[in-house]
């Protein structure tokens, strides 16, 4: 029977099946045990240790214990036990998620880093298997050792639950919830493995320190249920609403969000995962998935900062906001533009044959052109970031004309503008660096950038000695910074700064065309040119 | 009749950075043919097969097998069925059996019991492996793991194999073991790109062969016509009597083009312009002239010399 049934999850999943087979040797499961065992009889012991247990108390001491909750009730009954159970159930509901994030991410990385430079990942590549059925199990079966042990402190965690009076359908609830923050952040592992991160301690720092925000807001929604005299109103002072839901006051809404998010996430990445399992070489995004994930995620943000608009705020206070949204944006954006940006050979073979696979009846030459820019699976990206700024333009400006203060509108629409124009210079600067023949190109795309970003709120700071006034609060526009400049300069220096931004974007467009025509130069026309230069210097 | 191509490629081009890896190749393998492979390192055999295996994509150009467009995406599962690679280096998984390291990759080619284990006993078989089935693959030796990573290939009983550079590195026997077990393959109908630097190997395997020189495909052809065009009849002679008398009759002989004493084991090369009949005549004629022989051998020249003759230069 269990022969059968392991043969059947083999036939399901012969990922699974194979790490399962690696890993669970009886002394390594042995070890997962008891090392699960002893952290739950240690744990138990520290707060044992905690109870007031002397059955004739010296009151005044035993009042500052905890769990005792008065003198004159008979020996047992002065101790709080529910509360002891609660606070042990609330310790489990911290460490688990920690110790399971942290682990499985670590495992991940690292399993899969070897398998891509053993070269065993190729193989399993070519076979017919979907890409979702390998990294699914990947995940399920390389921290099972992980998984068991900490399987085996569950039944701990549910004692403690029924001894603090925890429904155990809220603990299942949770248990879903923390399934789906643990799946997203694996999912994230496998993609930074997958993009040849290869450090899996360094991935472990990362999901930790992403990590542990998420899980503070499980546990969170966990006390908010589980403490008997929660008080909502300061949560309800924080209005905190998505596209109008109160998803800051509603213990079901703000569930289904966090929830809805994850999911929201852990799809896209899958989406990621699946294209470069599949091809190492492709870029992380297809042009077509980044329109659609960019609508995604600027309607995620719209939702938390439509309802602020019933407040009635102040017009710097709005601008503020939107200042806020900008870098977010900004954020955003060098992400996409990094998941979108090919690589430096696909940038070269387009160059040089994409003649060949153009469509040569369609008439019009640059209409496939345009084509190939907007949806290209090798093609620059930065017409396809382009119309992804545009997106968010068309998403961001509607919402500042929708603010109540009129005197405002203009200066924001200007600093959105020269915000995402912003953008529309660091990706061209991107793409540029990204075609140098150095081996180091993205380090050096990533200093060249960071230099653009930084080097004028510093000279400006410098200048101005803290206190940007004309010349320096112009500068000031040439950065993320730009909203604290913005107060400072006259609408037509704006107008003007946003036609400087323009042009330097147009060259720097200029100068990535010339060097795509350079590369896409066929050989014998280069070895031709130089013979020819060679004969006129004779 | 014309036979069915198992292998088409058009135009296949690959290009690392300004570096052209493989230029316009179209290749063309007819089903069941054993085709070697050869030219010297960099010529852009390695690509070739990685690209025919959908382990690397091409620049431009297209690769059908069995007639059906090959892509390196998820849309081709019953294609990915179809092929078989066996890459220079043999990465293995040292954590497992060497039996449940074949029922992994049965599984991932969706073979399903009792199929699986039937195929599993066929091909540790096959491999010579059957008594190491329960042996960690960590404990093999290095000609054992080149053969598991053989059996792997096959499980699937896939119709192209692509195997590259498959004997460097093991000694004489091994690679005895591994051409019997390709001979075997390719009786049971496979097709199969083999490349290689031991040229003797490919001459007694392969039934066509093409050469790779800087990226380009500069020759393809049946192993039969190659010989029919580059290669001359040879006769070796060997004599207990006086050299010169024997020379003296070759030279009289006038179908003998050229003859030349090979110093090193003081037998005589004669080659030959005639046929079978005409051998047996000459044979006669030497005796009937009182030549003590103790030698008559008829020979082709080999592989090595027609691709050396070719202008080529292999390391073999």
């Amino acid at each position: 029977m269990e022969i059968n049934w392991l043969n059947q999850l083999g036939d399901w999943n012969p990922q699974l099946f194979r790490e399962l087979k690696g890993r669970l040797r009886p002394r390594n499961v042995a070890i997962a045990v008891i090392i699960s065992l002893v952290g739950q009889i240690l744990t138990l012991i520290c707060f044992y240790t905690q109870l007031p247990l002397d059955p004739f108390p010296d009151l005044e001491f035993a009042s500052r214990n905890r769990y005792f909750i008065g003198g004159g009730k008979p020996f047992l009954e002065s101790i709080n036990f529910a509360l002891w159970w609660l606070d042990i159930f609330r310790l489990f509901s911290w460490i688990l998620p920690v110790i399971l994030l942290v682990g499985s991410v670590y495992m991940l990385i690292n399993d899969l880093t070897q398998e891509e430079q053993r070269g065993t990942l190729n193989f399993i590549r070519l076979s017919p298997q979907s890409s979702q059925n390998i990294l699914m199990g990947k995940i399920l079966g390389v921290p099972i050792l992980l998984y068991l042990a900490l399987g085996v402190a569950v039944p701990l965690h549910w004692i403690a639950a029924i001894g603090a009076g925890i429904s155990l359908g809220i603990v299942f609830c949770f248990y879903l919830l923390f399934g789906a923050v643990c799946l997203l952040f694996n999912s994230a592992a496998l993609l930074y493995a997958l993009l040849g991160g290869g450090q899996p301690g360094v991935g472990s720092i990362l999901s930790l320190v992403l990590g542990i925000p998420c899980i503070q807001v499980i546990n969170y929604y966990l006390y908010a249920i589980t403490e008997k005299n929660f008080d909502w109103t300061w949560v309800l002072q924080n209005k905190l609403q998505w596209f109008y839901l109160p998803i800051g006051s509603n213990l079901a809404i703000a569930y289904s969000f966090t929830m809805g998010s994850c999911a929201l996430g852990i799809y896209w990445i899958w989406q990621a995962l699946n294209r470069r399992f599949c091809n190492p070489s492709s870029t992380l995004i297809s042009k077509k998935q980044s329109y659609w994930i960019n609508a995604c995620f600027t309607g995620l943000m719209l939702g938390f900062f439509l309802p602020i608009l019933q407040f009635n705020l102040g017009g710097e206070e709005l601008l503020g906001c939107l200042g806020f949204i900008a870098t977010l944006n900004l954020i955003w954006f060098l992400v996409l533009i990094a998941a979108l940006l090919p690589q430096r050979q696909a940038l070269q073979d387009w160059a040089r044959y994409q003649h060949k696979q153009r469509t040569p009846n369609k008439g019009l030459w640059s209409h496939s052109l345009l084509q190939e820019l907007v949806w290209g699976e090798k093609s620059p990206a930065l017409v396809a970031i382009a119309l992804n700024i545009a997106i968010a333009a068309l998403i961001w400006i509607p919402w500042i004309l929708l603010w109540s203060v009129n005197t405002y509108k203009t200066q924001a629409i200007f600093g959105l503008l020269l915000s995402l124009s912003l953008i529309l210079i660091y990706s061209a600067i991107a793409e540029l660096l990204r075609f140098m023949k150095t081996p180091k190109r993205n380090l050096w795309a990533g200093g060249i950038l960071s230099t653009t970003m930084f080097l004028p709120p510093l000279v400006s700071a410098v200048l101005s000695s803290g206190d940007p006034q004309g010349i320096t609060a112009t500068i000031l526009l040439f950065s993320p910074f730009l909203w604290i400049g913005l107060d400072h300069v006259a609408g037509t220096t704006t107008f003007f700064v946003l036609l400087a931004q323009w042009s330097v974007f147009a060259v720097l467009s200029l100068q990535l065309t010339r060097q795509l025509k350079k590369a896409g130069e066929s050989a014998s026309k280069e070895l031709l040119s130089r013979h020819v230069l060679q004969a006129s210097r004779r | 009749m014309v036979k069915e191509l198992a292998i088409r490629t058009c135009g296949l081009t690959k290009q690392f950075d300004r570096h052209i890896a493989l230029n316009d190749v179209d290749l063309e393998i007819e089903a069941g043919e054993v085709y070697g492979l050869i030219g010297p390192n960099g010529a852009g055999k390695t690509t070739l097969i990685r690209m025919l295996a959908a382990a690397e994509e091409p620049t431009t150009g297209e690769i059908y097998i069995n007639g059906d467009r090959l892509q390196r995406d998820q849309s081709n599962p019953t294609l990915k069925r179809r092929l078989g690679y066996l890459p220079d280096d043999f990465p293995l998984y040292d954590d497992l059996t060497v039996w449940d390291y074949l029922d992994y990759f049965a599984r991932l080619y969706r073979l399903r019991d009792p199929r699986r284990t039937q195929r599993l006993r066929e091909v540790l078989d096959l491999v010579q492996l059957s008594h190491k089935r329960h042996s960690m693959i960590a404990t093999l030796s290095r000609g054992m793991k080149q053969r598991l990573s053989l059996a792997r290939t096959i499980i699937h009983e896939p119709i192209v194999l692509l195997l590259d550079e498959p004997v460097s590195g093991l000694d004489p026997i091994a690679r005895m073991q591994f051409r019997e077990i390709i001979k075997v393959l390719q009786e049971a109908g496979m097709t199969i790109l083999i490349s290689s630097h031991v040229l003797s190997d490919l001459a007694e395997l392969c039934t066509s062969v093409g050469i790779m020189e800087l990226g380009y495909l500069v020759e393809s052809a049946p192993l039969k016509d190659l010989y029919r065009r580059l290669s001359r009849q040879q006769i070796f002679l060997s004599t207990l009597g006086d050299l010169g008398r024997l020379k003296a009759e070759l030279k009289n002989h006038p179908l003998v083009e050229e003859c030349e004493v090979l110093s090193a084991t003081g037998r005589v090369r004669v080659y030959f312009a005639g046929g079978p009949e005409d051998y047996v005549e000459l044979l006669r004629s030497l005796v009937a002239a009182g030549i003590p022989l103790t030698e008559f051998h008829c020979a082709q020249e080999d592989l090595e010399t027609i691709f050396l003759k070719l202008g080529h230069q292999q390391a073999s």
